[in-house]
């Protein structure tokens, strides 16, 4: 580095602090803005800060599957309306499925930030609506099912609103006030990023502050590549499979190997199963942002600001046409569910390569039961994703795994409080409790799964999409799989009606019905006869682990009228193992 | 204590615990004189007051009022030294408590961790009934409360929480639960979720109710023991508590709403703040506290200070959440401690980790090798090796320069000087993020508000934190080393009640609120404030709006209505007048005003202050410039000085910079109204 370079690398940190400032201050604006709940409560959104050509400087998460979105958003709005036709005051937006990997529910605005006529970077959010009008229940086989699509176009032409779009995106959704209301925020949140920019800007002028852009993705790249470094070459493979896309029979393979030689790492994706006719499809930037999710996992997890500096080492191999890199007009409304699997199939290949770095598998589903019906009072059509809970994380070389949290998907991701749901929709939330045995054992156990049992109050229309009912959680190095997700449900006469593979279409609960779902537990890591005896007596106290669990899967008697351990038949059954 | 009127305390006291230090400060309304002393924590309350007091020439029996500031309860929950605790929840939900929000803030962290209950599962129990908001679904079972009866008889605990859902709106099972529970258990602590807080969010709400429950033992002692040390010392004044919120409790309400304390000792910064602006007739400004190792902002708007309404003990990502009033603060891990280094691949960074009191800084000589921000201030000359630090602490100049070099300097290639700018810039982009927290993310431009800087190192940054947020004047109120305990002499009796109430805005639903008012008002004193927490139909998150009664009591919608489009637009820079919306919860705060010190006018002098000594400061990194260091006791009423200078003082230094102007106030504040490019 040049000496001059060298003064600057302190208004380069100065300024890093001003990247992540600007697109924290955007995700407060939308957060606290926005209508509906899937942006205020799942923080179903992401917006960040752009360099020219569209690469990422600054993420403000939302959620971490969103780390490609509106970068590929960006470089695609820059093909059709080049630097030289954008002017100041214009926003674009698009909800293109194929370009931002996921379904038409995400709309992504981009605002370009100019310094005299000349643009040099962008804000941009993409945020969840709820409803982008298609078919209401059921699943979708391709994309004109699944709602109103808008092309990369104008929202803003230098500051007037394209009143044509508005009314036609008011006339294709079921809620117009809540996505008009959805819309405001999101204006408002490139908007204040442009604000907090253009104050950068002047303070600090165009040098200092590419300097600092260019700083910030080097020194990230630098500590990307002295990670992969540090993991041993060779080749590492992993698979599993996904239940099945909700219309043929069968289940969806997921292979994925991973390349590590010095200082890069290849994650070849060519291995997951080819694209599905059912709506479980995603888009290429959804493949990429599973290969960049797991690394940034593993290399990099706690560096800010996210940039794309991170993945300089990386090189994603992703052939067209497979279920995260489906081609039109593949149905995607689900599209989230399979690239987290992805993202934990690629920790399960490193486990051999980095065993103190990896976690065991985890839940990886959203868990949501959608519902959808007319309020009684006030007689109104309302949706309600109900589920949402969370559930068991694997377990790590050195730690159980947490409980009830949230998938890889989300991050910052909030439950809905019963009392909000109660208030809100005519159901009554009957239990909202922990999944006992649900954490596969080990030498440190899997976190446990939640169940949620939900009444209905009134008629209502239920769909739900759970994953993973078949291939649990693994464990890791003799750790046990966690229980997998689960759903039924149980008739107001009390018959329960299991759904093999978590999939419930367009059926309606009467009024007095009501769901039950479980979520999954984490893998265990290690053997479970190495975890302490005392630990499991305690479990068992606590009702994490059943005494007959302690007995047939860590080898440890626990006498039920003392609820104290038996030492002669534990030793017998633990070496005679 | 229900009592109108305003009272005239001849001698007020606070007094301040901190970790290492308590501040004892002294007003005699009589000779309109204020006196403050330092003494070491480790002896009692009562015998530090005492001794404060005779370092005051003040005798104890005088004292009409003492106020005093504890981290009783914030210690006890951060180190979790609570009383064993039970808790009982509706059946179905006693793992709502373990179970939490789901949410991973660090996104990419496979090894994070959630919040860690006060009470492990096989205490938390349950018991068969059931609300809806609307309605009674199932009655508290009889043989069910009966069972738990016998179960808790059976686990030793001191203390029992209770959390029943929509107690929010209907507390009838929670106040019959709790009169049954304390039959049952005369002696032990028993607190339901109701009478701490009246909003919806069941996770939350459990989480206050045993955090209150888990330190009630343990404060009743803490409050015994001093009304016993202060009855023997022979006081007879009123002894209040500060809350979070800035407003002060008498003892009785503070052993049932503990959780109220949690954090008083920040908030009388805020109040104290709140007083030298309205000594100043300024409306609105930024309270800003930097320390050892942290720095936090709070608001003061319109004269009010931003009170939230929920806190997260010790951190969000782990923390265990709170529904209380808390001042508004932001906290950044940037003291004058921050360690500042270069990591591998050359980037520098300031903090968070801090040299703390031991070793400290490289310059207090106490074996220190990292360089930290007070060892860069020191490199620059603005805290001068001439002048022992609080009194006592020769710095040591040499020390500070060689951990500059070798941790910053050479990693970088830059010389000492330009290392340790750098040091400063960075410390205070971090701590400037601190202000935008509380300005910017709300909705308000910086640039409306003055600066007041306090703590130890908050006065040595204020000029240049100003100019980086664009703000044009800073205030430095006399005392900012002590500024805390300061705060408590402006504090009042202050109760805040809330009530979660989901109402569309139309003439007739508003004047039905009134009821829900005045019973709020009931539970709380005199001079009322109204606000609504208000959303467009369809949101989640609201925006706090000032109610006037006659709105309520007139029916008068639209006006409140346009008031909230105001607020969102404001605070979000849109809003929508033709969408509808809704209050979602009433507050209420009731204030009991007191006659207060004011702040003493300083004594006169016969000339203006002259500078002790001229010595050499780096302001920029070309070169180092003669700069003329003043004491502050020597300034008089309406001196006026121009920067570049640096006002010392026993607790803190003032840096003025190039076209910086200060007014020395004839009540003791200083008055900077930046130059150059700050204004």
């Amino acid at each position: 580095m040049k000496s001059a370079d060298k003064r600057r690398a302190i208004d380069a940190e100065v300024l890093r602090h001003g990247f992540i400032a600007i697109t924290e201050e955007m995700k407060i604006n939308l957060m606290r803005t926005a209508y509906n709940m899937i942006i205020y409560e799942a923080l179903d959104f992401t917006v960040g800060l752009f360099d020219r050509e569209g690469n990422t400087i600054s993420i403000g998460l939302g959620l971490p599957m969103f780390i490609r979105g509106m970068s590929e958003t960006v470089k695609e709005t820059l093909i059709e309306y080049p630097h030289e036709v954008m002017r100041p005051g214009d926003i674009f937006i698009t909800n293109d499925a194929y370009i931002t990997g996921s379904h038409l529910n995400h709309i992504v605005l981009t605002l370009p930030l100019f310094e005299n006529e000349n643009v040099i970077g962008f804000t941009s959010t993409m945020a969840h609506w709820i409803d982008i009008g298609g078919v209401l229940n059921g699943i979708t086989k391709d994309i004109f099912s699944e709602g109103l699509q808008i092309p990369i176009c104008k929202l803003f032409s230098e500051g007037v609103q394209n009143d044509l779009l508005v009314k036609i995106i008011a006339q294709n959704v079921r809620d117009p006030d809540l996505a008009l209301g959805d819309l405001r925020a999101q204006i408002a949140a490139v908007r204040t990023g442009e604000k907090r920019f253009y104050r950068l800007l002047k303070r600090y002028g165009h040098d200092a502050l590419t300097f600092a852009m260019k700083f910030t993705m080097e020194r990230s790249a630098e500590r990307s590549r002295a990670a992969v470094k540090a993991i041993p070459d060779g080749r590492y493979e992993a698979e599993c499979y996904m239940d099945g896309d909700g219309v043929v029979d069968k289940p969806i393979p997921i292979h994925v190997s991973v390349e590590v030689a010095g200082e890069r790492m290849i994650v070849d994706m060519s291995g997951i199963s080819e694209q599905v006719q059912g709506f479980y499809n995603s888009g290429r930037t959804a493949g990429l942002s599973a290969a960049q999710v797991a690394f940034t996992c593993l290399v990099d997890p706690l560096s800010r600001p996210i940039n794309d500096g991170i993945y300089e080492p990386l090189e994603v191999i992703l052939p067209d046409r497979t279920v995260v890199s489906a081609l039109k007009p593949a149905a995607m409304r689900w599209w989230m569910t399979i690239p987290m699997t992805v993202v934990d199939t690629i920790f399960k290949a490193l486990a051999p390569a980095m065993p103190k770095s990896v976690p065991a598998g985890h839940h990886a589903d959203l868990a949501i039961v959608d519902m959808n019906g007319t309020h009684p009072q006030g007689c109104h059509f309302y949706r309600c994703l109900g589920g949402l809970i969370g559930g068991g994380w694997g377990a790590k070389w050195n730690s159980d795994g947490m409980s009830a949290t949230i998938c890889i998907n989300d991050g910052d991701t909030h439950n809905a409080p019963v009392e909000s749901m109660e208030l809100k929709y005519p159901h009554i939330i009957e239990q909202h409790a922990l999944r006992e045995d649900s954490g596969g054992a080990g030498k440190f156990r899997g976190g446990l799964g939640v169940i949620q049992q939900r009444r209905v109050l009134a008629d209502s229309a239920i769909n739900a999409q759970i994953e993973r009912t078949q291939d649990a959680p693994w464990g890791l190095f003799g750790g046990m799989a966690g229980s997998a997700n689960k759903l039924e449900l149980l008739r107001k006469d009390g018959s329960h009606e299991l759904y093999p593979t978590g999939k419930v279409l367009d059926e309606v609960l009467a009024e007095g019905d009501a769901y039950i779902l479980y979520s999954g537990g984490g893998g265990g890591y290690g053997d479970p006869y190495e975890r302490l005896t005392e630990i499991v007596l305690d479990d068992v106290r606590k009702g994490y682990v059943t005494i007959e669990s302690a007995r047939q899967d860590y080898g440890v008697v626990i006498d039920r009228q003392t609820m104290e351990i038996n030492l002669t038949e534990t030793s017998g059954l633990r070496q005679g193992k | 204590m229900v009592s109108t009127g305003v009272r005239t305390d001849m001698i007020r006291a606070g007094s301040d615990i901190g970790g290492t230090f308590t501040d004892v400060i002294v007003y005699d309304a009589e000779v309109k004189s204020i006196r403050l002393a330092k003494i070491p924590s480790s002896r009692q309350l009562g015998q530090a007051v005492l001794d404060g007091l005779a370092l005051t020439d003040s005798s104890f029996g005088s004292i009409d009022t003492l106020v005093h500031g504890s981290t009783v309860v914030i210690n006890a929950l951060l180190e979790r030294k609570g009383v064993p605790t039970a808790l009982v929840t509706t059946e179905g939900f006693r793992d709502v408590y373990e179970i939490g929000r789901i949410n991973r803030p660090d996104s990419f962290n496979i090894f994070f961790e959630k919040h860690t209950p006060l009470v492990s599962r096989e205490l938390r129990l349950e018991v068969r009934e059931r609300m809806l908001p609307d309605r009674k679904v199932l009655d508290l079972d009889e043989s069910s409360v009966r069972q738990l009866i016998s179960t808790l008889s059976s686990v030793d605990v001191d203390a029992i929480a209770i959390l029943l859902l929509h107690s929010f709106v209907n507390p009838e099972h929670e106040i019959s639960l709790k009169k049954k529970l304390q039959e049952a258990f005369p002696t032990r602590y028993i607190s339901a979720s109701h009478e701490l807080t009246r909003e919806y969010r069941e996770y939350e709400r459990t989480s206050t109710v045993v955090a209150n429950a888990y330190v009630g033992p343990i404060v009743d002692k803490y409050l015994a023991k001093l009304e016993a040390d202060l009855a023997e010392l022979q006081f007879s004044g009123n002894f209040y508590l500060v809350q979070s919120n800035g407003g002060l409790i008498g003892v009785s309400e503070a052993r049932r709403n503990c959780i109220s304390l949690i954090e008083s000792g920040p908030a009388s910064g805020v109040v104290g703040t709140q007083e030298v602006l309205k000594d100043l007739h300024i409306g609105s400004g930024v309270a800003f506290d930097m320390g050892g190792t942290t720095a936090k902002a709070g608001v003061i708007e319109n004269s009010e200070p931003r009170i939230g309404h929920q806190y997260f003990i010790g951190n969000y990502n782990t923390g265990l959440p709170v529904l209380t009033p808390v001042m508004d603060i932001h906290e950044v891990g940037t003291g004058g401690g921050s360690i500042a280094f270069v990591t591998e691949f050359g980037e520098l960074r300031v903090g968070p980790q801090s040299a703390g009191a031991d070793p400290g800084p490289a310059c207090y000589g106490f074996g220190g090798t990292k360089a930290t921000v007070t060892d860069a201030n020191v490199v620059l000359g603005r805290l001068s090796d001439k002048l022992p630090l609080a009194g006592s602490l020769e710095l040591d100049l040499a020390a500070a320069k060689s951990a500059i070099q070798e941790s910053v300097a050479r990693p970088l290639d830059l010389s000492i000087e330009q290392a340790a700018l750098g040091i400063i810039q960075v410390a205070n982009a971090t701590m400037a993020y601190s202000i935008s927290a509380v300005t910017i993310e709300r909705g308000l431009a910086p640039s409306d508000f003055v600066l007041v800087a306090y703590g130890g190192a908050g006065p040595l940054h204020a000029t240049q934190l100003a100019r980086e947020l664009g703000m044009g004047k800073v205030i430095i109120p006399p005392s900012p080393g002590v500024f805390s305990a300061y705060g408590m002499l402006f504090s009042d009796p202050r109760a805040f009640s809330s009530r979660t109430v989901i109402t569309a805005i139309d003439t007739s639903s508003l004047k039905g609120l009134r009821k829900i008012i005045d019973e709020l008002i009931l539970e709380s004193i005199s001079s009322i404030e109204v606000s609504a927490d208000m959303r467009y139909v369809g949101q989640e998150h609201t925006v706090s709006v000032p109610v006037d009664l006659d709105m309520v009591d007139m029916g008068l919608a639209s006006e409140l209505k346009k008031r909230f489009d105001e607020v969102h637009e404001r605070t979000y820079s849109h809003s929508a007048p033709e969408e509808p919306a809704q209050i979602v919860t009433l507050r209420v705060s009731a204030g009991m005003s007191s006659d207060k010190p004011n702040f003493p006018p300083i004594p006169d002098k016969e000339a203006p202050g002259q500078s002790r000594f001229v010595a050499d400061v780096w302001l920029t990194e070309e070169s180092a410039l003669p700069v003329p260091f003043y004491a502050r006791e020597d300034l008089n009423k309406n001196q006026t000085l121009s920067g570049p200078a640096v006002i010392f003082e026993e607790t803190a230094s003032t840096l003025l910079l190039n076209g910086d102007v200060a007014d020395i106030h004839p009540n003791g504040h200083i008055l900077i109204n930046l130059g150059g490019e700050g204004s």
